[in-house]
């Protein structure tokens, strides 16, 4: 029981983590990208679909990046070089995701009834270390993506705060005019932000088909890049707060699962909103604390 | 040798230059001054790479400079000090400085420090203490920290725009032989200020921007201020402020008492007392960051002393709408620029009940008021539709202070107010200030301008580390004034 608690708890952060990193790219750029939903799940479908079509699940997590990308780069157009409003153009770039994925998914197998499932990335086998007491459920019984987002916290921390192009991205997101006053550039920071942000999403999204659920339904990610917008500012935009308020959610996501599953008279959509209701509790307690980029989510014109 | 040739730039309906020829040779000073919204800063822009002209070119030693490159502007050798610094708030100054020049192959904060230290020291600059951001520092840190980060381009051209404003008069005299150091290795400096004494003290030869044409070139050694200032404004005569008539009454408008404030562990404000009384104008003299910005933010309600209080009276009795208060930094505390004129008049409490009578927003009075002060007060804008934004910094300067004047106060708090202003524009403040005192008002001018309170104040106050001295009429040269703002007290 602790052990599938533990497990599943790894398993839920893990997509809300790998956007939650890419959230934090972005904004330390000066974006506030709401597309992230729309690209996770964009990374979801698409990702599912090519695994399904060649029996190859790395094509598969190629697509689901791609996928990723090509969301974020509408959004850089639209945001970066057009500076429209960033809410306006994200929110819309979310809805369009659940349409083209809808429509796409239902052309292919809606009508058809086959099942549309992959087998399950294989969890990477550590041996004997996974009967460890609790630590084995935790730590070593996880398939590579999870590694993977874990290991990316120091990486995006390193990155942003221990180089210069780390400094330039900032830079870009708290002064966009100084930055650029300074030949920094900051379109050109912003789309490679935008960029390794679609990677991430993508991934995500394609954890969620590939690794997670094997499947696709509609609206899969089902909040979770909000949830990752969330994420980001429970955590301060600080990496390992990051991680921390990733794995906070998973533990809740995990708890709903094992509540359901207990067979209460208590109504499931209760646990269902639980991760939702803690989110929103968290954020309405750190208020004013947090610390967002000067900049974040003013257009901004180059004159 | 810099050269611009055949500059235009249109900004919506304004044309900010029309049609400018610019040069700088290599081992000159060369001064641009201009009245306000003259296209000084937009010449620098453009010149800088910030800016793209809708036509003209410029090159530096023959090498034409592709349009609107900021990096490529730096990289072959151009650096350029904004009037408002332009650096990162919430970032430590090392950081600041890292996104400049100094060699960065590898990314060492601590070497970037070093560096930085050496070069300031060299320039006999003082440095904030290791890890210090931005933000709390004074107007003056920022200008020497921005100064430091464009001379760590090792720049062939460096152009500032009005840096001396915020020095103090101490550091004046070492700020012109820096720049002399400068032009003595060689470089080529533009200077642009609208300080003619400065231009004409510095300078090798001075450009005179009018209305965004250019309407002379001199060599400094050859022409006076009183050409200079001709040739700025044109036509138009100035009116030179009469010296302020004492017309003090005993009735106390504004006492200030015993005010203590303490931040990050230092004493900001020092038991500060004052009274101002009704058809005076009194000054308080400083250098900037001795706890005169704070000073006005507990005058204005947005900040509260640890000790202490403040009243405003009219006929003998308190009411804190009676008080008018002018910020130094007029973009972010004085006007939302976003919105159009007539709003930001009614951001002032008095004008806001008067013009929305029972909740209704009386939208054609604002209108109204708002064009008849653009009138009354000279104010170049569009119309009172324009958003603030759309004005230059020595009009919006304007209309803080119609706004303060037409909500009717005993007292008007101003501090800086005439900073960044051209000579017609600080005239008219200060004749308006004057008008105001006059007929019976009280007027509290807080500035680094020691010159203007000189001109102004019948009282005069030196505020040193958040304590205020009266001086009196005999203490009242410029050298004893000096010591007094250095805190040498005795």
């Amino acid at each position: 029981m602790l052990n599938a608690f533990l497990s599943s708890t790894i398993a839920m952060a893990t997509p809300v983590l790998l956007a939650a990193l890419g959230e934090l790219l972005v904004e330390e750029t000066g974006i506030i990208n709401i597309g992230i939903e729309g690209a996770m799940l964009s990374g979801a479908f698409f990702a599912l679909a090519a695994a399904y079509f060649t029996g190859s699940i790395l094509l598969g997590l190629a697509a689901g990046i791609a996928a990723g990308v090509a969301i974020n780069a509408i959004l850089g157009v639209l945001v970066v070089n057009l500076s429209v409003n960033q809410v306006v153009a994200g929110t819309a770039l979310d809805i369009l995701a659940i349409g083209i994925t809808g429509v796409f998914y239902r052309r292919f197998f809606g009508i058809t009834g086959k099942a549309f499932m992959v087998s399950p990335m294989p969890r990477i086998d550590f041996g004997p270390l996974t009967r460890i007491p609790v630590l084995g459920a935790l730590v070593f019984h996880h398939n590579i993506l999870v590694y993977l987002a874990f290991a990316m916290v120091p990486v995006v921390g390193f990155i942003l705060w221990r180089t210069r192009y780390g400094l330039m991205l900032r830079a870009a997101g708290e002064r966009p005019e100084a930055a650029d006053a300074l030949g920094l550039g900051v379109y050109r920071l912003r789309w490679h932000a935008l960029v390794a942000s679609g990677v991430l999403s993508g991934l995500a999204g394609a954890y969620l088909t590939l690794a997670y659920a094997n499947t696709f339904v509609e609206n899969i990610s089902g909040g979770r890049g909000y949830v990752a917008l969330a994420v980001v500012i429970l955590g301060r935009w600080k990496p390992w707060e990051i991680a921390a308020a990733s794995i906070l959610f998973g533990a809740a996501m995990a708890l709903q699962f094992g509540l359901q599953a207990l067979g209460t008279q208590v109504p499931y959509q209760l646990f269902l909103a639980l991760p939702y209701a803690l989110a929103l509790m968290v954020l309405a307690g750190i208020g004013g604390q947090a610390a967002s980029p000067s900049g974040l989510g003013e257009p901004y014109t180059r004159l | 040798m810099l050269i611009a040739r055949d500059i235009s730039r249109r900004f919506g309906r304004t044309l900010a230059l029309d049609r400018v020829d610019f040069e700088a040779a290599a081992g000159e000073i060369h001064a641009l001054i201009g009245e306000n919204g003259a296209g000084k800063t937009t010449l620098m822009n453009i010149l800088a790479g910030r800016v793209r002209p809708d036509s003209g070119e410029v090159s530096l030693d023959g090498a034409p400079l592709p349009a609107g490159s900021a990096s490529r502007a730096l990289k072959a050798g151009i650096a350029a000090v904004n009037q408002s610094p332009m650096l990162f708030e919430r970032f430590s100054w090392e950081e600041n400085l890292a996104l400049g020049g100094f060699d960065t192959s590898g990314f060492d904060l601590k070497k970037v420090a070093d560096r930085s230290r050496a070069l300031a020291e060299r320039l006999g600059f003082e440095l904030p203490p290791t890890g210090a951001s931005i933000e709390q520092r004074s107007v003056a840190d920022r200008v020497r920290l921005e100064v430091l980060r464009a001379l760590s381009f090792d720049p062939r051209v460096l152009i500032l725009d009005e840096p001396t404003g915020v020095l103090a008069p101490s550091e004046l005299a070492p700020f012109l032989d820096l720049l002399r150091r400068l032009r003595g290795e060689g470089r080529i400096i533009v200077l642009i200020t609208h300080k003619l004494g400065e231009a004409l003290a510095v300078a090798d030869r001075i450009s005179v921007l009018q209305k965004g044409r250019m309407v002379a070139r001199t060599i400094a050694a050859k022409t006076s201020e009183a050409e200079l200032a001709r040739l700025m404004i044109g036509q138009v005569a100035i009116s030179v402020p009469e010296a302020a008539r004492i017309t003090a009454t005993d009735a106390v408008a504004l006492k200030i008492s015993d005010l203590f404030l303490n931040r990050d562990g230092y004493r900001v404000l020092d038991d500060l007392s004052l009274e101002v009384h009704a058809g005076e104008i009194a000054g308080i003299a400083g250098v900037d960051g001795n706890g005169q910005t704070e000073l006005v933010e507990i005058l204005a309600g947005a900040r509260r002393p640890d000790a202490g209080d403040f009243s405003a009276f009219e006929n003998g009795s308190r009411g804190r709408s009676s008080l008018a208060v002018i910020p130094e930094t007029r973009d972010q505390d004085g006007l939302v620029l976003d919105m159009p004129l007539w709003e930001n008049l009614l951001l002032a409490g008095p004008l806001l009940s008067r013009l929305t009578p029972r909740g209704w927003l009386r939208r054609a009075g604002a209108i109204a008021l708002c064009r008849e002060l653009l009138a009354r007060f000279s104010i170049r804008a569009p119309g009172p539709d324009a958003p603030a934004a759309a004005l230059s910094g020595g009009n919006r300067q304007r209309l803080e202070v119609a706004r303060a004047i037409a909500c009717d106060p005993r007292v008007i708090v101003a501090h800086n107010v005439c900073r960044g202003l051209d000579i017609a524009g600080t005239a008219e403040v200060h004749r308006i200030l004057s008008a105001f005192a006059a007929a019976g008002g009280a007027v509290l001018l807080i500035s680094s301008d020691l010159e203007e309170l000189l001109a102004m104040c019948e009282r005069l106050f030196v505020m040193s580390r958040g304590r205020l001295r009266e001086t009196p009429v005999a203490e009242r040269d410029p050298s004893r004034l000096g010591l007094l703002m250095a805190g040498h007290w005795k």
